[in-house]
């Protein structure tokens, strides 16, 4: 049985990111543990730029030891008035290492980037839908944090709704990738294999961004999402995830 | 009617994507998601009887400040408690 920790609770406006901890375990093997987020604000107010980030960094890392966690959820926006600084470093570290690590304590997500880990070996980069263009059936993706194993190159950048902290801004392999989503309760799945067809990086969106070129995923966000948060994993492996939770 | 959701997570200038047509506004539920983190203010409305869940909901989503995500959070919760929901990028 593999323990996820859920590092304080879902964000306030992940209204529909339910979660059935009952089926979680019977169908994932997956057991969810509470851990208070006082367990990471109780750093306080840490240095600004990259060195606090990695301070939150090890405080995680003292959290997957002290709970012997497979995977964590945490909810980073808590840390932003205490802690002075983000977990968008500390989660990109921590997926890039094989510790699927999801933002906003959002759990779908978290449940999603396990598949994805059991599946491909990557998490995955768990990605806000940002823009559409229905005329060319391609999507904008957008989110502060990635696993750094999954770019070609990054730098720094503020975190986007909060102006502070360390936030990722990666350009990532143009190819073939599979964004997925599987609902909380583990009775819905999207899962189409895609091409990322450019990155971009502009103002006023989640600092890493890339194009998506796309077959269903616009029909299926306009009218019937799993949520929000979606994650995009290298290679194609659509009908694998499908069989996955099947 | 048209309802504007913004999230004071946000600070940017807020513009709506598209003018709506005044018709359209005036015979349905219209509401234009500006920010992330609005999904709380959705709920909000619908707890006030603002906003019914027994007719449809038509939500306009922009190109920036993570209006597109807090639609799709929004419309995955109506779909949830058997609304019936679609969202707008455009006219």
């Amino acid at each position: 049985m593999d323990r996820l920790g859920l590092i304080g609770k879902p964000s306030d406006w992940l209204i529909s990111s339910t979660f059935d901890a009952d089926l979680i375990r019977e169908k994932l093997h997956c057991e969810l543990i509470e851990i208070p987020i006082r367990e990471v604000q109780s750093l306080g107010e840490v240095e600004e730029g990259e060195k606090g980030a990695l301070r939150i960094y090890e405080r995680l890392k003292e959290l997957v030891a002290k709970y012997n966690l497979y995977g964590l959820t945490l909810r980073c926006f808590d840390l932003l008035t205490v802690c002075k600084n983000t977990g968008c470093l500390a989660l990109a570290k921590l997926n890039a290492e094989g510790i699927p690590a999801a933002c906003e304590g959002d759990v779908p997500a978290l449940l999603t980037m396990v598949l994805a880990k059991r599946i491909s070996g990557y998490s995955g980069f768990q990605c806000n839908p940002a823009r559409i263009n229905t005329d060319n059936g391609e999507m904008l993706w957008a989110h502060c944090t990635i696993p750094l194993n999954m770019v070609d190159k990054y730098e720094y950048d503020s975190h986007f709704e909060s102006g502070i902290g360390i936030s990722i801004h990666a350009d990532l392999p143009l190819g073939d990738y599979t964004l997925v989503k599987v609902s909380g309760d583990l009775k819905r799945i999207f899962a189409e294999d895609v091409q990322l067809v450019r990155n971009q990086y502009q103002p006023n969106l989640c600092r890493t961004q890339v194009w998506l070129k796309t077959q269903h995923v616009i029909p299926y966000l306009l009218s019937k999402p799993i949520a929000n948060h979606h994650l995009l994993v290298p290679g194609h492996h659509a009908a694998e995830f499908v069989k996955a939770v099947e | 009617m048209l309802h504007r959701l913004a999230s004071s997570l946000h600070h940017e200038e807020l513009h709506l994507p598209f003018e709506p047509d005044p018709k359209w506004v005036e015979e349905n539920q219209v509401v234009a998601v500006l920010t992330g983190g609005s999904e709380a203010l959705f709920l909000e409305k619908v707890n006030k009887g603002e906003i019914s869940l027994d007719k449809p909901i038509y939500l306009i989503a922009g190109e920036q400040s993570n209006s597109l995500a807090a639609c799709c959070e929004i419309l995955s919760w109506i779909n949830q408690h058997n609304g019936n929901g679609q969202i707008r990028t455009h006219r």
